[in-house]
């Protein structure tokens, strides 16, 4: 062990990560070289001190059932999925939303606060999300074979809205790997706390992969 | 159809609700504003939920919510992301790294490391240095010092190779102590000059 190796292996040793063998080297070298001892001193005082400092803030009161409420109220991915299967419920759930909500909220364009669904348009980018988040390149995306990956839309302010299944013209969308990374200009209703975008129109912008 | 949806509400609140705390307080150390820290954790816990299906029975969960809560945070403050320019950064490393070999390790100057951080540095001094650094890093740094979490897991919770998250980790904590520094240098408490144009 020399200093060199000290330095780069100090963090690794404060984190628990070192071998046995590694960890008793280097404490070995820090008692023989008073530099290194010092660094080693400083930076478990450091650590310690910085662990203190940053210390957990308890959870805020009424955020584990404002959560609880959201859940009650979503629907899970699998649930989406047999819903999707079986077309005649989702044209009658369709048929009912277009009907009671959405109809109405294209005519005037404004907040149907009762429900927080409102009418929105713009220019998005479809995402396969993980893959995004992941740092992938639209071109990766593409090229991503998981069924699990369901594409989003992303806004230009970076909001993402989940693509909803009770339109069969837009249902292809979600799993299409080839639209990821496309532009598109939408028209639908906002269903607010689910962010989920129940599209009327869809314009895709560059619709061949080339002009990407 | 109601029976499925009330087993699987109930499994994931078993499996994720416990982790509430440590998902608000890294929202929080991301976000520095409690309201918004609640949104995101409130955004996670919807993504995760619609996405339970993706998530592998038996797999670490709090990675598993801690990457879903990330990306939730990357994706809504997109707009907003600024980068450091990294030769500053590098300056800052550099000026700390001179100031902690010249005045801890050959003249012991009074002042201990615990010292600055504790006395010399304020509550709000110390989220803004988190905060000034770049965001890989900071996550890398508080899933590490706050949340203990081993490189595997915070490798796993990023979706990054082990490789990265050391370095990841060996930069901010430089970073982090760097800007600390920077503060107590402002209050007089160490005498060497932070200044990263030298």
């Amino acid at each position: 062990m020399n200093c060199k190796n000290f330095k780069e292996w100090l963090y690794h040793f404060q984190q628990n990560e070192l071998s046995s063998e590694r960890e008793e080297a280097l404490l070995e070298h820090a008692d023989a070289c008073p530099p290194c001892g010092l660094t080693l001193e400083f930076e478990a005082t450091m650590l310690a001190t910085l662990k203190k400092r940053l210390q957990p803030t308890a959870t805020p009161v009424g955020l584990e059932s404002r959560v609880r409420g959201v859940i009650e109220n979503a629907t899970p991915g699998r649930l989406s999925s047999s819903w999707f299967q079986r077309p005649f419920v989702a044209a009658v759930a369709a048929s009912l939303l277009l009907a009671v909500l959405v109809i109405p909220s294209l005519r005037d364009g404004e907040w149907l606060s009762f429900r927080s669904v409102r009418a929105v348009s713009g220019t998005v980018t479809v995402v396969d999300p993980i893959c995004e988040k992941a740092g992938r390149t639209y071109e990766q995306q593409r090229r991503c074979k998981n069924h699990a990956h369901l594409n989003t839309l992303v806004t230009d302010d970076g909001t993402e809205w989940n693509i909803s299944l009770d339109d069969e013209r837009f249902r292809g969308l979600l799993t299409d790997t080839e639209m990821r990374g496309r532009r598109m200009r939408v028209r639908g209703n906002l269903f607010g706390p689910i962010r989920t975008l129940q599209l009327v129109e869809a314009e895709v912008l560059n619709p061949s992969v080339n002009e990407l | 159809m109601e029976q499925v949806t009330h087993g699987r509400k109930a499994e994931f609140e078993e499996v994720a609700l416990p982790l509430l705390n440590p998902l608000f307080n890294l929202a929080l150390n991301l976000t520095r504003n409690p309201k918004d820290a609640e949104d995101l954790v409130q955004e996670t816990y919807l993504r995760a939920y619609r996405f339970f299906d993706s998530y592998q029975r038996g797999t670490h969960v709090k990675a598993w919510l801690f990457r879903i809560l990330r990306n939730t945070f990357i994706n809504r403050y997109r707009a907003a992301k600024v980068r450091p320019d990294e030769v500053e950064l590098d300056k800052l490393e550099t000026a700390y790294e001179k100031v902690v070999d010249k005045q801890f390790l050959h003249d012991r100057q009074p002042a201990s490391p615990e010292a600055i951080v504790m006395d010399g540095v304020l509550d709000g001094e110390v989220e803004e240095a988190i905060a000034a650094i770049p965001e890989e890093y900071r996550t890398v740094v508080l899933l590490a010092l706050v949340q203990e979490m081993s490189y595997k897991e915070i490798s796993h919770a990023l979706s990054i190779p082990l490789g990265t998250v050391m370095s990841r980790l060996h930069r901010g904590r430089k970073l982090l102590q760097a800007k600390l520094f920077e503060y107590a240098h402002r209050k007089g408490i160490i005498r060497s000059t932070m200044d990263v144009s030298e």
